[in-house]
């Protein structure tokens, strides 16, 4: 299913929701906390929407497409900020070759560490609070924060 | 007789499963060592047959499926180190991002060519750590 998404500018943004959860996944999912000690990893698994669903969507759908990302990052007039200044509710965008691999909400980023702790969804996986490089290595390491000024 | 072993086949289905974008998938795949593995030592008909075998099967497990993916990074690898990706060696429509992750390592090759043509889709500028 297709729901209705559009930026602060009125662009149509892609999307979809998925239905199913294999039992791998909920196998895999499973196993994070082992693999991602210092993570918190929340019960509940949900195909019906991914980690830019939850930054962008409120958790509605799935957003695949990754020009998607940028469109909304610049019709909703989000600005790049250092991470020290990354507050609760600024975002995290991870990336590979300029391109949005996974998405996440700052929660928390307490002096003096600044070591951002991020909310974000894995795949089709649950929802995990972690610290902003402790993340699985297909999303990468290379990412920025951003705050909306819409 | 799968070319990868069973820790490295349930390691791609990991990554499967949580990657949201094809392009994080593929270059994670293509940075894998057991994909780097097969791109040295296997050849290319064997990798093919392999890929064939596994998307014309019956099983659509995340296993099989990431394992797939897995011999597509290495079929592409395998051609940019002998100069020329050219179209797939097969129908990728199996693959729901199979199309689209040939079609951007053709684009990455021809932006690093002479004579660029087609300009790319708005991209982002990240910064490192």
């Amino acid at each position: 299913m297709i729901i209705r998404l559009q930026t602060a500018a009125g662009r149509d943004i892609p999307n979809g929701q998925d239905t199913e959860i294999s039992a791998f996944e909920r196998n895999w999912s499973a196993e994070l906390p082992q693999t991602h000690p210092d993570a918190d990893v929340f019960p509940g698994l949900s195909p019906t929407y991914n980690c830019h669903g939850l930054t962008f969507a409120s958790r509605r759908t799935n957003i695949g497409e990754p020009d998607a990302i940028a469109h909304i990052l610049a019709d909703d007039r989000y600005e790049v900020i250092d991470r020290r200044e990354a507050r609760a509710g600024d975002i995290i965008v991870y990336s590979k070759d300029g391109e949005p691999t996974h998405s996440g909400i700052v929660v928390e980023n307490e002096s003096p560490l600044f070591v951002p702790w991020i909310w974000s969804k894995w795949g089709s996986g649950p929802e995990v609070r972690h610290t902003y490089l402790d993340v699985h290595p297909v999303y990468g390491k290379d990412h920025r924060f951003f705050r909306c000024r819409v | 007789m799968s070319l990868f072993t069973e820790a490295e086949r349930r390691d791609f289905a990991g990554g499967f499963t949580i990657a949201n974008v094809p392009i994080s998938l593929w270059h994670w795949l293509d940075g894998h060592p057991a994909v780097r593995r097969v791109a040295d030592l296997v050849d290319e008909d064997r990798v093919l047959d392999e890929f064939v075998r596994l998307i014309r099967g019956a099983e659509r497990s995340e296993m099989v499926l990431a394992e797939a993916y897995a011999l597509l990074a290495a079929m592409i690898a395998k051609r940019r180190r002998v100069g020329r990706l050219g179209p797939p060696p097969v129908d990728l429509g199996a693959l729901r991002w199979g199309q689209q992750i040939w079609a951007r390592a053709r684009r990455d090759e021809r932006s690093t060519g002479t004579a660029v043509i087609a300009s790319p889709p708005p991209r982002l500028i990240f910064d490192q750590g």
